[in-house]
């Protein structure tokens, strides 16, 4: 059996076409390219919180759809980004994940060019070299990416025809990020990849279904079991984005104390929000404390994760250790929680690029409920709209209606 | 101090690399003076300032060791191999650095290099022994494969 081989017949499982997938779409190369192309190269894609360009030249370097950028707060303050590639002949510029620029310079180690934090083209060497063709460098420049900050978090995007940022999440994820990842005056505090084995719509799926809550006994006994649990609902918006509405975790049924003291605004002592970005980010606030995840595919089967974690700028020393302290407890690489998750995704992986799944079951209904997988159709749908591609058959003709499954 | 006393303490270092191999995690805690602590700490050129991935007290180091059997975290063995690069001892307390290698083999027999860093670890002799105050495992690699939700 290989995952290339299409659902048919009796390989279905008899449900309505949105409430199951075609695993090929995990596997399959070509859905990987599409993805790349009509997704990640479309959206605005999450790359870092504006403190981790705290001063004037600082910069990180990342891929975005698989091209190489650079990101840098200019002398002018201004969150510019750039390929980061060099418009002689193509090298890379800057090599090293994160630093600053000294002397608002960027030299590439090829050819020796140079250009600062706008992208201007400052020197060429030995320029006489050029004056018989009239090369001039103010006649090239880095090549400039759209960059747009919204309450600190850093957005870019490669297509010049997509909406702009706030139309890009709607108003009401606006409103969902104004409190309290975009009042409290924030900055990272933790920084960390890893390297999954996995596709990382896999990955994607943990941060958008309660179900999975039942794989950590952190949720288990701090969330699941509180009383008005089944009172939380998720939200679909627009473009795909979910929320997830504020409930409060009960961390002193596993002896980690208590979350009543630092609360961020807008959030009830040991409250815990959830606000989803299509398609890989999940800012996820525990009364304290924020993490950002964010995904970068690299292959049909392995995906580089980046989580961060935030607190309050004006946090006392002693604040910050709790602050460190409370994410810890459950994120970060020494967390409870992420080792699990990983483990889940990478059996996935594993068993479905085999061909022995063929089909993924997305079919429970709760009403919006924390364990209704409406939220994963929601996802899918605009997965398929942007790729043009049937989640439950990748081979289906699109946009034709299909028929359910359930009726063959 | 002699060169016992020295070899007391190399031995002492290398033991708790052995406790984690062994899961032998009580006596790893018992390594620990009673308010010692344990702390994974990363350097890293994206953040401008260390972090800390790991921070746990002597009681919550015990909780988190009896917490295994209930999480699903992967079991896989490892080996520590340490040197002991200095140690210091003044009166009472002593400082040791080691530099340590964290190697795990899966379930086919599988050996990978996990990750490397040093032991910077404050001592304290009570009642003849030496006990940890404080472990920072100043840890070199920062894109583990696996996360580790476990003391390494």
């Amino acid at each position: 059996m290989q995952p290339e081989e299409r659902l048919s017949g009796q390989d279905r499982p008899g449900l309505p076409s949105t409430h199951y997938l075609d695993n090929r779409i995990y596997t399959d190369p070509a859905i990987f390219k599409r993805e790349r192309d009509a997704i990640f190269a479309k959206i605005w894609k999450f790359v870092c919180h504006e403190t981790e360009l705290s001063d004037r030249g600082d910069f990180r370097t990342l891929t975005v759809a698989e091209r190489p950028l650079i990101v840098v707060r200019g002398q002018d303050n201004q969150i510019r980004t750039f390929f980061n590639v060099c418009v002689h002949r193509g090298a890379r510029l800057l090599r090293e994940p994160a630093g600053t620029l000294v002397d608002d310079h960027i030299q590439c180690f090829y050819h020796l060019w140079s250009y600062n934090s706008r992208g201007q083209c400052t020197g060429i060497a030995q320029p006489k070299g050029y004056q018989a063709s009239g090369l001039q460098p103010d006649h090239v420049h880095l090549r400039e990416v759209r960059t747009e900050t919204l309450f600190g978090l850093v957005f870019v995007c490669l297509d010049e025809e997509t909406e702009p940022l706030e139309d890009f999440l709607g108003p009401d994820i606006v409103e969902s990020l104004r409190v309290p990842f975009g009042s409290a005056d924030l900055e990272v505090f933790h920084f960390h990849r890893a390297e999954m084995t996995t596709n990382w719509k896999m990955f994607s799926e943990t941060n958008q279904e309660g179900y999975h809550e039942l794989l950590h006994v952190m949720n288990r006994k701090t969330g699941l079991a509180q009383k008005n649990y089944r009172d939380r609902r998720w939200n679909s918006h627009h473009n795909g984005h979910l929320t997830f509405d504020q409930a409060v975790i009960g961390y002193q049924n596993l002896n980690l104390g208590s979350r009543e003291a630092g609360t961020l605004p807008g959030m009830l002592p040991n409250g815990h929000v959830v606000v989803d970005l299509f398609p890989d980010v999940m800012l996820n606030c525990r009364s304290t404390v924020v993490r950002i995840d964010s995904l970068t595919p690299l292959e049909p089967g392995k995906t580089m994760l980046e989580c961060r974690g935030l607190g309050r700028k004006t946090d006392t020393p002693e604040e910050r250790s709790q602050r460190i302290r409370q994410h810890n407890q459950v994120w970060g690489p020494s967390g409870r929680n992420l080792p699990e998750d990983i483990w889940a995704v990478e059996t996935q992986w594993q068993n479905i690029v085999t061909g022995a799944s063929r089909y993924s079951i997305i079919a429970r209904e709760e009403d919006w409920g924390p364990m209704d997988d409406a939220t994963l159709r929601s996802f899918y749908d605009a997965w398929g709209r942007r790729i043009g591609c049937h989640a439950h058959d990748i081979d289906a003709p699109w946009p034709a209606e299909v028929p359910s499954d359930s009726q063959p | 101090m002699n060169a016992t006393e020295f070899e007391r303490m190399r031995q002492r270092i290398h033991h708790s690399g052995r406790c984690l191999d062994d899961r032998d995690y009580d006596g790893f805690v018992n390594l620990f003076t009673p308010d010692g602590a344990y702390r994974i700490e990363v350097d890293a050129p994206e953040m401008k300032s260390k972090m800390t991935w790991m921070t746990l007290d002597r009681d919550e180091l015990r909780q988190r060791f009896q917490s295994v059997p209930e999480q699903v975290w992967r079991d896989i063995e490892t080996t520590h191999l340490i040197a002991v690069d200095t140690i210091d001892f003044e009166g009472e307390t002593a400082k040791t650095s080691a530099t340590v290698s964290i190697f795990r083999t899966d379930d086919e027999g599988r050996t990978q290099v996990y990750a490397v860093g040093r032991y910077e670890d404050a001592w304290q002799r009570i009642e003849n022994k030496w006990q940890i105050s404080l472990r920072v495992l100043d840890l070199r690699t920062r894109l583990l494969p696996v996360p580790a939700p476990l003391p390494l």
